[in-house]
């Protein structure tokens, strides 16, 4: 995992920033903010997480007085983020998807178990309600493989179930997995299918 | 406040979780991913709370243990499970132990609780 980090942490810190700026640049004057500044927050939240920054919001005093982060709050904010965004990549919103796989890639890349149960449980159902539309997103951001591909591989036998379903999700869509992702990065992709 | 106190002894495949706190006495088996094993240590400033992002057998959200402060890991629960199968780094007992546990604790996401993990 440390060459997967070394690799793709950059990038994805250079895509949040950006996202992290543009959005809330687009801050109104109206005093309730819309839809898309609240995503600008959640993408302020995912830099502050991969870069390590304490966000004071979520600082409180410990039995000794000293200030440190609130850990529990901080894992509550995720469950909230993660149950927002899986309910718009659940809607089919294209934002909201991409969101949800990133929140994906920081759960791994942070050993969040967690999330990354909830991702095992949850990611392949998405998966299936549009497999072609996933691997584009793949294809696009290829930095997002590695941990999509372990939630969908780690889906089979997660909780005791679906463990023999793997064979038979392999054969059905190694074709379109092949198609859409090309040698390269189809490799990259099925590897995670141990 | 009350302070509680969760046992976690650790074997090469499963272990044993215990709390003890008035009339609740547990003393079950326990899980783990075992690739994805916390250091073992004592936990200060552990939670009774619910998961956000998973669900129990009733549909509600998962009563765990919030664990924090964990090395190299973040978002460590004890959480409800029958296997190691259930397990992305968590330790898991079964639901109904989870839950006398989780009920005794109080009041919920105190920080009020200390969990000792050993490997026997």
């Amino acid at each position: 995992m440390t060459n997967f980090l070394k690799q793709n942490v950059g990038a994805a810190i250079i895509i949040l920033l950006a996202a992290a700026i543009s959005l809330t640049g687009c801050r109104g004057d109206s005093g309730k903010e819309p839809e898309v500044n609240r995503t600008g927050d959640d993408a302020q939240f995912f830099v502050n997480a991969m870069l390590d920054i304490k966000d004071p919001q979520f600082l409180s005093k410990d039995s000794d007085g000293i200030e440190r982060i609130d850990e529990l709050k901080v894992e509550q904010k995720w469950g909230d983020l993660y149950n927002k965004y899986e309910k718009s990549a659940e809607a089919g919103d294209e934002t909201g998807f991409r969101y949800f796989l990133f929140i994906g890639f920081l759960a791994y890349s942070q050993h969040n178990a967690e999330l990354m149960e909830a991702f095992s449980s949850d990611l392949m159902p998405i998966y299936e309600k549009d497999a072609a539309k996933f691997l584009e997103a793949l294809n696009e951001l290829p930095f997002l493989i590695q941990s999509s591909g372990y939630y969908l591989d780690n889906y089979f036998g997660f909780e005791d179930k679906n463990a023999d379903k793997k064979p038979e999700f392999l054969k059905n869509n190694k074709p379109l997995i092949n198609d859409i992702l090309g040698p390269e990065n189809g490799i990259l992709f099925l590897d995670c299918f141990n | 406040m009350a302070k509680y106190t969760i046992k976690v002894n650790r074997g090469k495949k499963d272990g044993t979780l215990k709390f003890n706190q008035g009339a609740v006495n547990v003393s079950t088996k326990c899980w783990w991913d075992p690739k994805v094993k916390i250091p073992a240590r004592t936990y200060t400033g552990c939670s009774a709370t619910t998961m956000r992002s998973k669900k129990n057998s009733k549909g509600n959200p998962r009563e765990g243990i919030f664990i924090p402060s964990v090395p190299g890991h973040k978002g460590i629960f004890i959480h409800m499970g029958t296997s190691a199968a259930w397990s992305d780094g968590c330790i898991v007992i079964k639901e109904i132990d989870l839950l006398k546990i989780y009920n005794a604790i109080v009041p919920k996401n105190g920080k009020n609780t200390d969990v000792i993990v050993k490997d026997i």
